[in-house]
């Protein structure tokens, strides 16, 4: 036994040394040695505003949707997404836990006591500054969103950390609207011209006077969509917006700059480039965009494409614009597109260059919405000097950006351009204008466009129609992610705004336009 | 044999005796009482003394003894001990004692404990049933051979070795389980550290009251290596053996032979109305895509551009320009062909060569003990311009420097490296298989491409962009691949235990023990210009590890009233430090000159990334073991860890087990022949686990998930974690109970092991998801409840046994029943990996139902009957008749990733010394996911989409010629409709949207492994006089035969671990010679 004894004395004397150095003290060991713990606000509105690039295009290796389905851009050897059956939904899981997540982290940084002073807050700007720019940012990823998808979570979104909800209720689209649009006015209201930000902000480089015209700008994007739902609330907001002032000079264009990044060249340099055409999902121009600017005989055409491209070279004269030729959107088999892409143009070089600026939003479509309520009585302007502003500053920024046009005068002046003294007419002109003006810019706003005029019209092809597809889609579904995880509340979104279905052909709310 | 080997295993302290002056001599033979064979090895004492010898070959012996000694004791393992009177001519015959089989197991933490006293379930497999094919990867020989131990193989082109669970998997990161830990001599080291070699025998620790010694790294059980040591006869041995082995391409894949590349639509027929009245000999097919157009030579054109089996019928008459007939550096240049079949998937490889060699010295006599041991192993692989090699040097030693110390010294070298071994997956590089059965033409001829370096260091391929641009449209020429694309990946292991232990007083040890295994790996890939699908291009990665663990420890061992009560006592304090460092870079936008791969050599910027990870655990723990009487035992173990990667507050956790058996063979009255051994057991244990480091404490994101890096020109950008962490995060922990018992009967001729267990792993630390718009899209929370429970069964015995012959049988088979039990309140499904070309499959953990549920997204419409729901279609691609209809967005239960049952069969035959063996493993349920079968249907090249339909036509001829697959199905009313449907609408519309189509049972049944073995007789050997002491020379073949596979066109047994096939590397067979000497 007393061996026994012994070995329990050992071993608890042995347990005693042990435990006095306290076994479970490892200093800051488990802090990451290979990822920031803290974030500097610059930082954060970096990466936020370098997704302001994907309503363009989202992936280089992914169907380029908003480019294939608004008559921009083709397949040029396949009919993989021509049908367009694959993509049917739209996740938004990174605008909320990344994106806007970011943009609110940085208002909270510039609005709370402790941080506001820091250097980590006050090396990007003042306070007043980063934030209104910060809100504005913020609801041009909101508005596109739910113009994609017509009710999202919104004011229960990010709560789920403050006020445990982890399954944010779906807000309609005209709340959504308003909403944003008084966070944008509350926005404008800070901005101090005296302020600026430093190059981090990529998009306008800080120049604060910039950001506010692209937020009345942006006000009035959205009060315009309300034309045919909601015209009282629209045309009020849009007035105020207008007196605010939106872009007017083409450097006012919300444009963006692709970097240095060989994984973020600009979108075409990867499946646009003859040099590098080696991703196997080569796009080309489509035969919508190419036959109305042949029908327009609209020099943009040699600014946006080219005869010598990936496709290789194409005989034809090149200031020609009958020498251009389109690819259809839709067709039956890999086969037939094949056929249907011989001999086809490509997007020009200058869009394929690593380190392109693609308009965004840009003073051309700004200047054409204005053109429209001029048009529809709810400001008091010209329609007419509106309309021709917008087509020159498309001009302009073509020239600037992608290769010098000439012939804006001649152009604005030829019969079909013209504007037309009737409403309708006029109208058709101005957002066929915006069509023109709208290659390779933001494509939710030229599907928006679509949606509530049917400009440009989109044709069915025999790959769609095997799908049974009649119509291009009028919004995208919610992701697989709504559906499984927030599935309360979507079927109660679903339930109430979209007539019971979470279907391509549901309209958001203020798509009320016929396109059959 | 098993003579041979105990005699081999012999480790009897031989006493050399005194030779005192009066002796007498005594001479005598040793026999088996079973079958009078002589008995080798045969220990021979005299009495009261310390004079002895053993016998010899012929089981004879001679001895001078002296004249006070009476009585001789001869004795040998497994033999009872006699003790016979003294005469000068002796003759012994030996009983075989199964009373004595007290076998003594290896447990964790390098404790040996009796066979009889565990009270969980181990299972032991000799070296030599491992060795037996001269696999040179431990995971391959292990197939099939563990009861409950699923073997996820990999093909043999790859060079992996395959990836073992045991017992299911609770994992919701890998769903198809986590491994177990490799322990090599008392260090935590890797299957592919191990030379099988060197392999004395293993020893499957499953359950957690075997493992809950090693704490969390032991959660998911222990594979417990012993390797060889030296015999401790003062002798130095040598033993040497070479293996020659030949691998071949195995193909799986059965392809359709009778139509010819293209994309069923031709550029005349495309548009026209009566498409389906032409045949597919028409002119329009034969045409390809230049309609219209024919060669001055009257030969054909082939759609270059299309890489899908969907052309015309094949007809020799017809002559056919390939890709080459275009290429004017072609030597085929305006050559054409006869238009038929002519794709032979063989053509892709060569036949691969292995030599292994290994060379290993040993000497041990009374105080010490090394082994010495060296292998090495080249191989050529299947794909020309692969290889690869495996170098292990392994040092053995013991001594005893006093007698109240023992030093023991291990280290092991393993120098692995891989040279392009086969790629696994859709797409990947170095899968050669994908572009001609996923993809391809059938009927190219690939030798017609084996010259594809044209002048200008372009390369040819069959798939060109069209006559006037040769560059490859989709798929580069795979020889051109094969030797253009270099990965290289290097593998160094420093495995090392050296260990110092006192003999005190009390039967007390203390013990000090340092375990290192250190590691470091490179990885580098080169790529050549010459194709337009990728630009010149360097990578290298390398990284290192160190896991080092110091222990201290003291054992106590002791026997009380009468001898009757027993006592093993542990107990121990350790520290694990782990670091790893890794630094990866690469060129980027091409090199500044072909073939000068460094990063200086980058045309763009150089990308480079760095990462390090540390953590520390610190651990007491103890054991100890009681037993009474030999026949009831109780053991019981306990264990502390403070873990640095939890956060501070938590870090600290206990868990143990409690284990018992009794020997129900002792409660016999009677000795019975039939009963010789009859163990139950019972335990109950916990174990651990924690979360990977830096997962407690926010730290912002600078790159995406494949690490590309985040700045915007010089500007960072960063993004938070998605990932809500949790500061109160607790260890998770696993309970386990088990039941079981084991018997062997007929004098050992008959045994088995059966085992019931069930696993609960409660609290799992996972990312549940939850909406992002709450922003997050996960929550790291403590949930849910696995259950894994099952039950194992091993058989085996010798049905037949006489002087000549034996016939040994071993099978094992085990059911694991997992279920995800509980997840948490509010969550019932957890997502754990998706993947989707155009929509998703994705694999769940959903409530209730097994770990890895396989979900799809899109469909056909199909009634409830399974029928398809049609729709009237006046497309002319379906023919003008009816065209299926979809289900897209809704997701469906197709399958799970468990298998129900697992196991393995293997049999030997000895005639004499000659010796047959053989090996078989098999799966039985469980599903996957099947790309290859998908894209080989879809794109025409699997035999299945061109068979007879019931109207005896084949499918791919037009409608009007009877062609057309039939398709039974109902309209939107329910009605019944049968149509045909154009073939190549049919396959292709099956491929994209009908996912539920693609998921297979994994049911596989293999051969493994086959041998023929001939041991030279010892007595001829003997006669040689070289000092050789024995020799054997064996035929092996290793994945000689898949004898059934549920799932076509692909060998489930090497999908590895995924659920989800997206493109089987190719497989492989081989054969080989082992010649084996011992000195």
């Amino acid at each position: 036994m007393k061996y026994i004894k012994s070995l329990v004395i050992a071993s608890m004397a042995l347990a005693t040394t042990l435990t006095s150095c306290d076994m479970g003290d490892f200093g800051d060991l488990n802090v990451n040695p290979n990822k920031p713990s803290d974030a500097y606000t610059s930082m954060l509105f970096t990466y936020s505003a370098r997704n302001v690039r994907s309503f363009t295009m989202n992936s280089y290796d992914y169907d380029p949707w908003t480019q294939l389905r608004t008559g921009y851009l083709s397949e040029s050897k396949n009919n993989q997404y021509g049908p367009m059956g694959t993509t049917t939904n739209y996740g938004t899981a990174n605008y909320y836990r990344y994106i806007i997540k970011n943009l609110n982290t940085i208002i909270e940084m510039n609005e709370n006591e402790e941080t506001k002073e820091d250097v980590s807050v006050s090396s990007f700007g003042d306070n007043e500054n980063q934030i209104a720019v910060a809100k504005t940012l913020r609801a041009f990823f909101f508005m596109t969103l739910t113009d994609m998808l017509g009710p999202i979570p919104y004011s229960d979104a990010f709560k789920g950390e403050s006020d445990d909800i982890w399954e944010p209720k779906f807000d309609s689209q005209e709340s959504i609207y308003a909403s944003l649009d008084a966070d944008l006015q509350a926005a404008y209201a800070l901005f101090n011209e005296d302020g600026s930000l430093t190059d981090a902000d990529i998009l306008y480089n800080g120049d604060i006077s910039k950001w506010k015209k692209f937020n009345a700008s942006l006000r009035m994007m959205m009060a315009i969509k309300m034309a045919d739902v909601d015209p009282t609330n629209g045309k009020t907001r849009f007035a105020k917006a207008y007196a605010d002032g939106g872009m007017t000079k083409v450097e006012d264009g919300f444009h963006y700059t692709f970097d240095s990044n060989s994984s973020a060249y600009a979108w075409m340099y990867y499946v646009g480039n003859p040099n590098l055409a080696d991703r196997n999902l080569n796009f080309v121009p489509n035969k919508v965009i190419v036959e109305a600017l042949k029908d327009h005989k609209d020099p943009r055409m040699f600014s946006y494409f080219t005869l010598d491209g990936y496709k290789g070279k194409v005989e034809g004269d090149p200031t020609d614009v009958n020498a251009y030729k389109g690819v259809p959107f839709g067709l039956e088999s890999n086969a037939a597109v094949l056929a249907a892409a011989d001999g086809c143009c490509s997007v020009a070089d200058s869009y394929c260059e690593p380190q392109a600026t693609y308009g965004v939003i840009t003073t051309a479509r700004t200047l054409l919405v204005e053109a429209e309520a001029a048009e529809l009585g709810w400001i008091n302007a010209n329609a007419k000097e509106l309309y021709e502003a917008g087509i020159r500053a498309s001009f302009e920024f073509q020239s600037t950006y992608h290769g010098a046009i000439t012939g804006v005068d001649e152009y604005i002046a030829s019969e079909k351009v013209a504007l037309s003294s009737d409403k309708n007419t006029a109208i058709k002109q101005i957002v066929t204008q915006r069509f023109l003006a709208g290659f390779m810019t933001d494509g939710i706003e030229a599907w928006s466009d679509w949606r509530r005029y049917n400009i440009p019209t989109l044709p069915v092809y025999e790959g769609q129609a095997l799908e049974g597809i009649e119509v291009y889609p009028y919004r995208m579904q919610y992701s697989d992610t709504d559906k499984q995880y927030n599935v309360a509340n979507s079927d109660e979104a679903i339930k109430n705004y979209l007539n019971g279905e979470d279907g391509r052909w549901q309209r958001v709310w203020w798509d009320v336009a016929d396109n059959k | 044999m098993m003579k041979k080997l105990t005699y081999l295993l012999l480790c009897l302290i031989m006493g050399i005796g005194i030779v005192s002056a009066q002796t007498t001599s005594v001479r005598g033979v040793v026999l088996s009482a079973e079958d009078n064979e002589p008995i080798i090895g045969a220990s021979v004492l005299a009495k009261g003394t310390t004079v002895g010898t053993i016998t010899n070959l012929d089981g004879e012996f001679s001895l001078d003894i002296p004249s006070s000694a009476k009585v001789l004791v001869i004795s040998y393992i497994g033999m009872a001990t006699q003790e016979v009177a003294v005469a000068p001519n002796l003759r012994v015959l030996l009983e075989s004692d199964t009373q004595t089989l007290d076998e003594v197991v290896v447990t964790a933490q390098g404790l040996s404990r009796k066979e009889k006293s565990l009270g969980y379930s181990t299972q032991k497999v000799t070296g030599e049933k491992l060795t037996v094919a001269r696999q040179t990867d431990l995971g391959n020989a292990m197939a099939g051979k563990i009861a409950g131990a699923r073997f996820f193989g990999k093909s043999g082109s790859t060079f992996d070795s395959g990836k073992i669970v045991l017992r299911g998997s609770t994992s919701f990161t890998s769903p198809e389980g986590s491994e177990p830990i490799y322990v090599v001599d008392g260090s935590i080291s890797n299957k592919d550290a191990v030379n099988m070699d060197d392999v004395e025998s293993i020893n499957v620790l499953k359950g957690a009251a075997a493992t809950a010694l090693y704490g969390s790294q032991g959660g998911n059980g222990a594979i417990i290596i012993t390797t060889k040591g030296a015999k401790e006869d003062g002798k130095g041995h040598i033993e040497v053996s070479h293996t020659l082995s030949f691998d071949q391409y195995y193909n799986h894949f059965d392809m359709q032979k009778s139509y010819g590349g293209g994309s069923y639509g031709m550029i005349g027929a495309r548009y026209a109305a009566d498409y389906e009245g032409k045949d597919t000999m028409s002119p329009e097919f034969l045409y390809g895509e230049y309609g219209g157009m024919q060669n001055a030579d009257g030969s054909y054109f082939l759609d270059f551009d299309s890489d899908e089996s969907w052309g015309a019928r094949y007809n020799k008459n017809v002559m056919m320009a390939n890709a080459n007939y275009f290429d004017p550096t072609s030597s085929q240049y305006e050559k054409a062909k006869p238009f038929v079949h002519g794709l032979d998937l063989a053509d892709l490889f060569q036949t691969g060569i292995a030599n292994t060699t290994n060379i290993a010295f040993s000497k041990a006599g009374k105080d010490y003990s090394t082994r010495v041991s060296f292998t090495n192993s080249e191989r050529e692989g299947i794909q020309q311009n692969s290889d690869a090699v495996r170098r292990f040097l392994g040092i053995k030693t013991m001594f005893k420097p006093t007698d109240w110390l023992n030093i023991s010294m291990d280290y092991k070298y393993t120098y692995r490296r891989d040279h392009n071994g086969a790629a696994e997956g859709y797409g990947a590089t170095g899968n050669a298989l994908n572009s001609y059965l996923q993809w391809g033409h059938t009927e190219v001829d690939l030798k017609d491409f084996k010259d594809y370096k044209r002048p200008d260091g372009t390369w040819r391929t069959w798939n060109i962009i069209g006559t006037d641009n040769l560059n490859a449209n989709f798929h580069d020429n795979p020889y051109a691949t094969f030797d253009n694309i270099n990965n290289y990946k290097t593998s160094r292991w420093n495995v090392f235990t050296g260990d110092a232990e006192f003999l005190l007083p009390y039967n007390i040890k203390a013990g000090v023990r340092v375990i290192g295994n250190m590691k470091s790996y490179n990885e580098e890939q080169k790529r050549n210009e010459g194709s337009i699908n990728f630009s010149s291009y360097y990578y290298e990665r390398q990284y290192h590890t160190s896991d080092l663990t110091i222990q201290g420890r003291a054992t106590w061992s002791d026997r009380f009233v009468d001898d009757r009560l027993s006592v093993d006592a542990a107990a121990f304090v350790e520290q694990r430090n782990y670091n790893y460092g890794t630094l990866s870079a690469n060129t980027t936008n091409g090199l500044i000159m072909d073939g000068y791969f460094n990063l200086a050599g980058s045309n763009g910027y150089v990308s480079a990334l760095n990462e390090e990870e540390h953590y520390k655990t610190r651990s007491l723990f103890a054991t100890a073991t009681f037993g009474f009487d030999d026949t009831y035992f109780l053991d019981g173990s306990i264990r502390n860890d403070w873990d640095s990667k939890l956060p501070a507050a938590n870090n600290s956790f206990l868990y143990g087990g409690l284990s018992a058996s009794v020997m129900l063979n002792q409660f016999l009255k009677y000795d019975t022949p039939w009963l010789n051994y009859w163990k139950l057991r019972a335990s109950l244990a916990q174990v651990g686990s924690t979360l990977e480091v830096y997962k407690t404490l926010l730290a912002y994101n600078y790159t995406d998930s494949d690490n590309t890096n985040y700045k915007y020109n010089s500007l960072t950008s960063l993004y938070p974690s998605a990932t809500q962490l949790n500061k109160n995060i607790k260890p998770t922990i696993s309970t386990s109970y088990e039941v079981g018992t084991e018997f062997r009967m007929f004098e050992n001729r008959f045994w088995g092991d059966f085992n019931f267990y069930r696993r609960d792993t409660k609290n799992q630390i996972l990312n549940m998801t939850v909406a992002p718009q709450s922003g997050y899209s996960s929550r790291q929370l403590n949930s849910g409840l696995v259950r894994n429970q099952g039950i194992e069964i091993s058989l085996g015995g010798t049905p037949v046994k006489t002087k000549d012959f034996q016939w040994n049988v071993d099978a094992n088979i085990a059911k694991n029943n997992n279920k995800l039990v509980r997840l948490n309140e509010n969550i019932k499904t957890y997502l754990l990996e998706g993947n989707s070309f155009y929509y998703y499959w994705y694999l769940k953990a959903n409530e209730g139902k097994p770990l890895g549920v396989i979900t799809t997204m899109a469909r056909w419409a199909r009634n409830e009957e399974g029928l398809p729901i049609l729709a009237k279609s006046t497309s002319t691609a379906w023919g003008g008749g009816w065209a299926p209809t979809y289900e897209f967005n809704e997701e469906k239960e197709v399958g799970n990733f468990q298998p129900d049952w697992t196991g393995g069969f293997s049999t030997s035959f000895r005639y004499k010394n000659l010796q047959v063996a053989a090996n078989f493993d098999f799966m039985i349920g469980g599903q996957m996911v099947s790309w290859t079968n998908m894209w080989s249907t879809g794109s025409g090249t699997n035999a299945s989409t061109a068979k007879l339909n019931d109207r005896g036509v084949n499918v791919r001829e037009p409608l009007n010629a009877n062609g057309g697959v039939r398709v039974d199905g109902v309209d939107a009313d329910g009605n019944a409709v049968t149509t045909y449907m154009n073939a190549y609408y049919y396959y292709h519309y099956k491929a994209y949207y009908d996912l539920d189509e693609w998921v297979y049972d994994r049911t596989y049944v293999k051969m493994r492994e086959l041998s023929v073995t001939y041991d030279f007789p010892k007595a001829l050997i003997a006669k040689t006089k070289t000092g050789l002491s024995n020799a054997s020379i064996s035929f092996v073949a290793t994945n000689p035969w898949l004898v059934y596979a549920a799932c076509p066109n692909v060998d489930p047994s090497e999908a590895g671990d995924n659920w989800l096939e997206g493109g089987q590397a190719a497989a492989t067979r081989s054969f080989g010679l082992t010649v084996k000497l011992g000195f």
